[in-house]
C-alpha cells in the first residue's frame, strides 16, 4: 500500500476518533447539566416541602398570638400566610423560616417585595414536576391544614365576639370570649389536627427526597458513563497516534535514514554501497531507483576509469617510444676527443613530445638536432620517430641543414592528417674545423657560449614549424665554433618551467645562468641547468618535457684538416677504372701505402662491379657517388648508389673449402671486400645504398 | 694488364703484368683459352708482376684450371705477392690451386 493511502487512512481514523470524543464531551456536558438540574430541583422540592410545614407552623403561631393578644395585626399575618400559600399574594424574596419572625419585629414586610408573581403552592408543585402521589400527600396535608383553619377561624371570631350562626357564617354577635379562643387553639383537638398535618408532610418530604435522589444518581451515572467513554476514546486516539508514530518511524524515518546514509557514502566516493530500501510505496520506489542509479554510476565510473587507464597506458607507451629513440649512453663518443656532447630528457607525466638526436654523418660531420612534437601519447611518439628518421636519412648525403629540413618538412606535411607538427633545430658541425651550419624551424633559439664566457643567441629563423606547410624552402646560417665553445640547445620545458607562484623560468634567467657560471664540459653545463630548473620549480610538478643538449667543441687535436676527393661515375663497368685511378692518384699524393691502396682497389673493383651488375633493373643511366677522404691515419670511402637495396654485410659467405671442380665464383667478391678493409658499414638511406669503407694506415 | 707467353720445356709460361680485375679479366680469359685450345696442357701462370687480383681475376683462373683439367692438363701458379697471396688465402684458392714460390719450382716435375 502506498504511503499516501496509509497516511490518509490514519488521518481519517484520527479525525473519526476525535469527532467521537467531541460528541462524548457534549454528551457529558448534558449529563452534568441534568445532574445539576436534578440537584437544584431536589433542593427546591425539599425547600417547598419545608415551606409547607413552615407555613403550617406560622399559621398556628399567628392564630395563637391573635387569640392571646387580640391584636388584629396577627390576624392579618395569618391571612397573608394563607394568601401567599394560595397564590393570592406574591412570595417575598427572602421568604424563609425566619421571614415572619422578622416581620413581627418590624424588620421585614410584605410591601417591600415589589411586583412579584403570585403563585399558588399547588402551581409551584406542578412546576417542579411533583408526582401524583406526592401531590396527593401535599393535598392531604393542605386539606388537614384547612381543617385546622376552621378551628382557627372559630377561635379568631370568638376573640372578635362573633359566632357561627349555624350556616357556617360568623354573623351572630356575642361577648368576646378569649378563654374559648385559647381553649380552641391549645385544646387537644387542635393539637391532634396539627399533628395529622405533619404526618403527610414528612412522608412527602421523604418521597421527594427519594425521588430526586434517584434522579440525581441517574444523572451522575450517565455523566460517569460519558466520562469513561471519553477516557476510552482518548485512549484509542493515543494508541492510534502511537501506531502512526511507530509506522512513520519504521516505514519512513528508518528507510529515509538508510537512504541518507547510502547517499553520504556515495558522496564520499564509495560506489559499492546500496540503500537496500525496497517496497512498493514511494520510498521503496525511491530506494530502488536510487540503487539502480548508483549501479549505473558505478558502471560509468568503471568505464571512465578504464578509458583513463587506457589513455595513461597510451601515454606511457608514448613515453617509452620517446625514451627509446634518444641516445642515452654517455660519453657518447669517447674516441673522439675533438668534442663532447651531453643531453638530458626529463619527460613530463602528461604533455611532452621532446626529442634530441646526434650522430655522425660521415667521419667528420656531426649532426645535432633537437625538437618538440605537438601533442602527446603514441601518435606524437610515432610522428617524432618519423621526423627523427627522416632527418637522419636525409642528412647522410646532404650536408645542408636547409635542404634536410626542406625535405623533412615535405615528407611530414604530406599525409599529415592529424595536423601534428614539430619545432626543430638542426645543426651539422664539422668536427675538424668547428664550422657549423644550422637551421631553426620554429624552435627556441639556442645559445653559443664562447670560451671567453660571452653568450651568443642564435636568433635566426629559417622557416615555419615543420609538418604543416608543404613546399616551404628553409634557409640556413653558418657559425664557426672555436675550441672551448659550447652550442647549447634546449626546449621550451626549460624556459617555461613554472614555480609555485606561477612564475615562469624565462629565457633571461637561462641566459644569466649560462653567462655567469664557469663550465668545463657539456655534461656539467647540462646538469647545472637541470638543477637550476628543478630548484626553480621547488617541487612543483613539471608540466612539460625538459630537454637540454650541449655540444662542446674542443678543436682538432691532430691539427690537419681532412683531405677529400669525390668522384662520380655512371653505371658502366668501364667506369670502375676511373675510380681506381683516382684513388691511386689520391693515395700517391697523400702518402697512402701501396699495399693498402691495392686493397682498396680490389674492394672498389668488387663493390662497383657488383653494383653495376645487379643494382639496376632498368636501362637508365645511374650515377654512383664515391667520396674518398683521408684524415690522419684513417682512410674513409663512401659509395652511394640509388639502386635497389643491397647490403654487402648480409651477403652469404662462399664456401672457400670446396675443390676445384665444385668451386663457384659467386659471392666471393663481397667476401673479399669485407675481408680486405678494417671496417665496412652499410646503410640504406632514402632510395640509396650507402656503403662506407674504413682502413687505417699501419693497421 | 699485359700477358706475355714463353715456352719452358714442354710447358707454357704466361707472365701477367698489371691488374687482374673486372676490367682486364675478359682479355686474360681470352688469352688463357687460346693457350689451352692451342694444345698446351702444362700451363704456368706467373703472377710476379701482378699488382692485385680481384674476384674477377680469380674467376678466369678458375675457368682456366677447370678447362685444363678437363683436357687432361694442369695449371700451376707462381710468384704471388703478399696481397695476392692474401686474396688467395681469403678465397680458399691457395688450397685448390697448385701454388709455387717461383717459376722454376713450378716447372720442376711438370
Amino acid at each position: 500500500m502506498k504511503l499516501r493511502h496509509l497516511l490518509g487512512l490514519f488521518l481519517a481514523a484520527t479525525f473519526l476518533v476525535s469527532a467521537v470524543i467531541v460528541w462524548l464531551a457534549i454528551e457529558l456536558r448534558d449529563a452534568l447539566n441534568k445532574a445539576a438540574a436534578a440537584e437544584i430541583r431536589q433542593v427546591q422540592s425539599i425547600l417547598l416541602a419545608d415551606e409547607l410545614r413552615q407555613s403550617s407552623d406560622d399559621l398556628t403561631r399567628f392564630a395563637r398570638m391573635f387569640v392571646q393578644t387580640g391584636d388584629e395585626r396577627f390576624a392579618d399575618y395569618f391571612q397573608q400566610v394563607l394568601a401567599i400559600r394560595n397564590g393570592e399574594l406574591p412570595i417575598p424574596d427572602d421568604y424563609g423560616s425566619i421571614f415572619w419572625d422578622r416581620v413581627i419585629v418590624g424588620q421585614a414586610s410584605l410591601d417591600a417585595s415589589g411586583d412579584r408573581e403570585a403563585v399558588s403552592f399547588q402551581e409551584r408543585m406542578t412546576r417542579l414536576g411533583f408526582t401524583a402521589e406526592e401531590f396527593a400527600l401535599l393535598a392531604e396535608a393542605q386539606r388537614l391544614s384547612d381543617e385546622l383553619a376552621v378551628i382557627e377561624e372559630r377561635a379568631f371570631n370568638a376573640v372578635r365576639g362573633l359566632y357561627d350562626d349555624g350556616s357556617g357564617s360568623y354573623s351572630q354577635s356575642g361577648p368576646v370570649d378569649m378563654d374559648l379562643a385559647q381553649d380552641l387553639l391549645y385544646g387537644e383537638p387542635y393539637l391532634l389536627a396539627k399533628a395529622a398535618i405533619m404526618e403527610p408532610i414528612a412522608r412527602f418530604q421523604q418521597q421527594v427526597s427519594d425521588r430526586t435522589e434517584t434522579a440525581l444518581a441517574a444523572a451522575r451515572n450517565e455523566a460517569d458513563r460519558e466520562l469513561v467513554s471519553i477516557f476510552v476514546s482518548t485512549g484509542v486516539l493515543v494508541v492510534l497516534l502511537i501506531v502512526l508514530a511507530t509506522f512513520l518511524h519504521r516505514r519512513v524515518l528508518v528507510r529515509a535514514r538508510d537512504l541518507a546514509d547510502a547517499a553520504t557514502h556515495i558522496a564520499a566516493g564509495d560506489l559499492t554501497v546500496r540503500s537496500d530500501v525496497s517496497g512498493r510505496d514511494e520510498l521503496g520506489i525511491l530506494g530502488k531507483t536510487f540503487d539502480d542509479m548508483v549501479s549505473r554510476l558505478a558502471n560509468s565510473l568503471t568505464l571512465v576509469t578504464a578509458a583513463k587507464d587506457r589513455m595513461q597506458g597510451e601515454l606511457d607507451v608514448g613515453h617509452e617510444i620517446q625514451m627509446s629513440m634518444v641516445p642515452l649512453i654517455f660519453p657518447a663518443f669517447p674516441e673522439r676527443p675533438e668534442f663532447n656532447v651531453y643531453a638530458v630528457l626529463k619527460p613530463a607525466r602528461e604533455v611532452g613530445g621532446d626529442f634530441y638526436d646526434f650522430f655522425f654523418i660521415d667521419e667528420e660531420r656531426f649532426c645535432i638536432c633537437i625538437g618538440d612534437v605537438s601533442g602527446k601519447g603514441v601518435p606524437s611518439a610515432l610522428f617524432m620517430a618519423v621526423a627523427k628518421t627522416l632527418i637522419k636519412s636525409r642528412s647522410v648525403d646532404d650536408f645542408s641543414t636547409a635542404s634536410v629540413l626542406t625535405h623533412v618538412n615535405d615528407e611530414l606535411s604530406a599525409n599529415n592528417n592529424e595536423s601534428m607538427f614539430v619545432t626543430l633545430f638542426v645543426a651539422i658541425v664539422d668536427t675538424k674545423t668547428g664550422e657549423t651550419v644550422f637551421t631553426n624551424a620554429g624552435h627556441n633559439p639556442p645559445f653559443v657560449r664562447r670560451k671567453d664566457g660571452s653568450l651568443l643567441r642564435l636568433d635566426q629563423r629559417h622557416g615555419p614549424i615543420v609538418g604543416i606547410v608543404p613546399d616551404v624552402v628553409y634557409g640556413e646560417d653558418r657559425i664557426g665554433l672555436d675550441a672551448g665553445d659550447v652550442l647549447f640547445l634546449y626546449t621550451d620545458g626549460v624556459t617555461e618551467a613554472i614555480d609555485g607562484n606561477q612564475t615562469i623560468f624565462t629565457e633571461e634567467r637561462l641566459a644569466d645562468l649560462l653567462a655567469t657560471s664557469d663550465w668545463d664540459s657539456a655534461e656539467t653545463i647540462v646538469d647545472a641547468t637541470v638543477q637550476a630548473v628543478e630548484a626553480f620549480e621547488g617541487g612543483v610538478e613539471q608540466t612539460d618535457d625538459v630537454t637540454i643538449l650541449a655540444f662542446q667543441f674542443n678543436g682538432d687535436p691532430g691539427g690537419a684538416a681532412p683531405i677529400v676527393r669525390r668522384i662520380e661515375i655512371r653505371n658502366d663497368p668501364a667506369e670502375i677504372a676511373k675510380v681506381i685511378e683516382a684513388f691511386d692518384a689520391f693515395a700517391d699524393q697523400n702518402g697512402i701505402p701501396t699495399p693498402l691502396a691495392r686493397k682498396f682497389d680490389i674492394v672498389f673493383d668488387e663493390l662497383l662491379s657488383n653494383i653495376i651488375a645487379y643494382a639496376f633493373d632498368d636501362d637508365e643511366v645511374h650515377e654512383i657517388a664515391v667520396k674518398i677522404e683521408k684524415s690522419g691515419r684513417r682512410i674513409t670511402v663512401v659509395i652511394a648508389d640509388d639502386g635497389k637495396p643491397f647490403s654487402p654485410l648480409t651477403a652469404d659467405t662462399p664456401d672457400t673449402g670446396k675443390s676445384l671442380e665444385d668451386r663457384e665464383i659467386g659471392g666471393l667478391g663481397i667476401h673479399l671486400a669485407r675481408s680486405l678493409v678494417d671496417d665496412l658499414a652499410y646503410h640504406r638511406r632514402i632510395g640509396k645504398n650507402v656503403t662506407t669503407l674504413t682502413g687505417y694506415i699501419g693497421s | 694488364m699485359r700477358i706475355t707467353s714463353k715456352a719452358a720445356n714442354d710447358a707454357a709460361v704466361l707472365v701477367i703484368e698489371g691488374r687482374l680485375d673486372a676490367k682486364t679479366a675478359p682479355d686474360a680469359q681470352t688469352h688463357f683459352i687460346q693457350t689451352i685450345d692451342g694444345g698446351e696442357r702444362k700451363v704456368v701462370i706467373d703472377l710476379a708482376r701482378v699488382d692485385y687480383v680481384s674476384s674477377a681475376g680469380l674467376r678466369v683462373l678458375l675457368i682456366a684450371a677447370k678447362r685444363l683439367k678437363a683436357a687432361g692438363g694442369e695449371l700451376r701458379i707462381c710468384n704471388l705477392n703478399a696481397l695476392v697471396a692474401e686474396v688467395f688465402e681469403l678465397s680458399g684458392f691457395s688450397t685448390i690451386f697448385a701454388v709455387f714460390g717461383s717459376e722454376s719450382e713450378a716447372l720442376d716435375g711438370f
